[in-house]
């Protein structure tokens, strides 16, 4: 089964170690626990996979940080990377 | 625990002992690499400033060059100066510290033009490399040692192996006494609170607010975005998709401890432990400040397979000549990619064959090889070409 690595239980991706097609299902490590997500669309090892829903405007959680916001409602499967997703690019007052 | 190293009358042992011949100006690049040519045991240090430099651009510049000839791995410097140029020698002596060692001048306009300067030029560094073919290597402690750290084109992968392994490594470097320097400003972007949170006091705390804070602020005044150069088209195409996915994986190369200071571009550390330097993240350019900064080695981890199947790393042509750079790489395809990939292959920690530890064990015995005389893949493949010192405004 491909797999892929989540590194906080708060994430909501995980990191493809393995590419997987569209219906594929992943099993999901994050250190013991294992837990499977089925891929909703193609998607290249070492990109991200989205582990629950996330609303457009919510957070992308990697790293139990968040990496950016949803720019559209992302689904459980989804592939997450730049046409779903935005940095927040500045911190500066 | 010891290493190998080349004693000096002061500070930190050398782990190589070169005689650098190092061009003041760009204008004496081909004086500078024609005399090390001639020389077993020289080897040039080049880089391409020396005009139009605003004064505080001058002042990093003088001290990167000065720092060059001070770097522990030197043995001799010969600085090859035009004589009437923006970058004054006279500058960079000034306040330089040698440990002992020796520092020679030539100066192209008092000699008389390029071939009598050439001339003592080879006979100044070759006296150098007669002498310190005599040094031998003696046990020295690993906390003497001080490692810089770079990742370049870093992938998904990059955060879960390479970067976490030699995040172990470096660890264990503090631990024992030595000193890290974990560079790139523009890859602390968005994950300034986790390493704020781990400085050693308030005041090193508020120098990581203002510095990543400060980045920012220029880059805002300019009127552009950081995104769109960041993440760099080879991390989107791996799968890292915004510039704080990137940070927070890139610093955990950083390892764990206290985070002891933050340092000017190229200015070495007072004391041990891990400490942050400002520096653009162009692989050239980290390169220069560690040198400068008094860096053994650098660790850099490598992600993204087929940009880095050369002996170097992404972003850089050259290697810099007297700093040795031990690779990592972040998966085991891009390992076995090219001979040029890697030094340490930290792939089979994705499929837990191997632990972040023990992968970051072996960095680890690997620095202290490096250190002891062991040459990289970087060392035996490398070509040494033109350096780059970061400046912060050019006028011409």
């Amino acid at each position: 089964m491909p797999f892929a690595i989540a590194i906080h239980p708060d994430d909501n991706v995980a990191t493809l170690i393995d590419p997987v097609n569209a219906g594929d299902v992943a099993e999901v490590v994050l250190g013991a626990a294992r837990s499977p997500i089925r891929a909703s669309a193609p998607i290249r090892s070492g990109h991200k996979i989205a582990l629950r829903d996330i609303p457009q405007g919510g957070p992308v959680i990697k790293f139990g940080q968040r990496i950016g916001c949803a720019t559209a409602h992302i689904r459980a499967g989804d592939h997450v990377h730049v046409h779903n997703v935005a940095g927040f690019a500045s911190h500066a007052p | 625990m010891t290493f190998l190293g080349y004693p000096r009358a002061r500070g930190a042992p050398g782990i190589r002992n070169t005689v650098a011949v190092i061009a003041v100006e760009l204008a004496v690049n081909p004086l500078a690499a024609r005399i090390a040519d001639e020389v077993r045991g020289a080897v040039p240090i080049l880089h391409k400033q020396g005009i139009g430099h605003l004064a505080q651009d001058q002042d990093r510049i003088v001290r990167v060059l000065r720092g060059w000839a001070q770097s522990p791995n030197v043995g001799a410097a010969l600085f090859v100066d035009i004589g009437y140029g923006m970058l004054p020698v006279d500058r960079v002596l000034d306040g330089l510290d040698a440990a002992g060692k020796p520092v020679s001048v030539i100066d192209v306009e008092r000699l008389g033009g390029l071939y009598r300067a050439l001339e003592e030029g080879v006979r100044l560094a070759s006296a150098m490399a007669q002498d310190l073919s005599e040094q031998r290597r003696e046990p020295c402690p690993v906390s003497d040692l001080t490692v810089a750290l770079k990742c370049a084109g870093s992938d998904t992968l990059s955060a879960l192996t390479a970067n976490p392994a030699c995040g172990a490594a470096v660890d264990r470097l503090v631990d024992a006494g030595g000193a890290v320097l974990l560079c790139e400003t523009p890859e602390m972007i968005g994950a300034e609170h986790l390493l704020a949170a781990r400085a050693a006091t308030p005041e090193v705390a508020r120098q990581i607010e203002a510095l990543v804070v400060g980045l920012e602020r220029d880059i805002q005044a300019l009127g552009v975005d950081i995104r769109g150069a960041e993440p760099v088209p080879a991390n989107l195409e791996a799968g890292l998709t915004t510039l704080e996915e990137k940070s927070l994986g890139a610093i955990i190369k950083g390892g764990t401890r206290p985070i002891q200071g933050v340092l000017d571009y190229g200015q070495p550390p007072l004391r041990p432990g891990l400490h942050l330097m400002d520096t653009p993240a162009g692989t050239d350019r980290v390169f220069s400040a560690a040198a400068a900064a008094g860096a053994h080695l650098v660790v850099g981890t490598a992600g993204a397979g087929p940009t880095n199947r050369t002996p170097v790393m992404m972003g850089t042509d050259t290697v810099f000549p007297s700093l040795p750079l031990l690779k990592v790489t972040s998966s085991t395809r891009y390992a076995q990619d090219s001979p040029a990939a890697a030094d340490v292959d930290a792939g089979p920690i994705a499929r837990g064959e191997k632990s972040v530890d023990e992968v970051g064990q072996e960095i680890f015995q690997r620095i202290l090889r490096t250190a002891s005389g062991r040459l990289t893949v970087a060392e035996v493949l490398g070509r040494i070409g033109t350096q780059e010192i970061a400046t912060r405004h050019a006028l011409f």
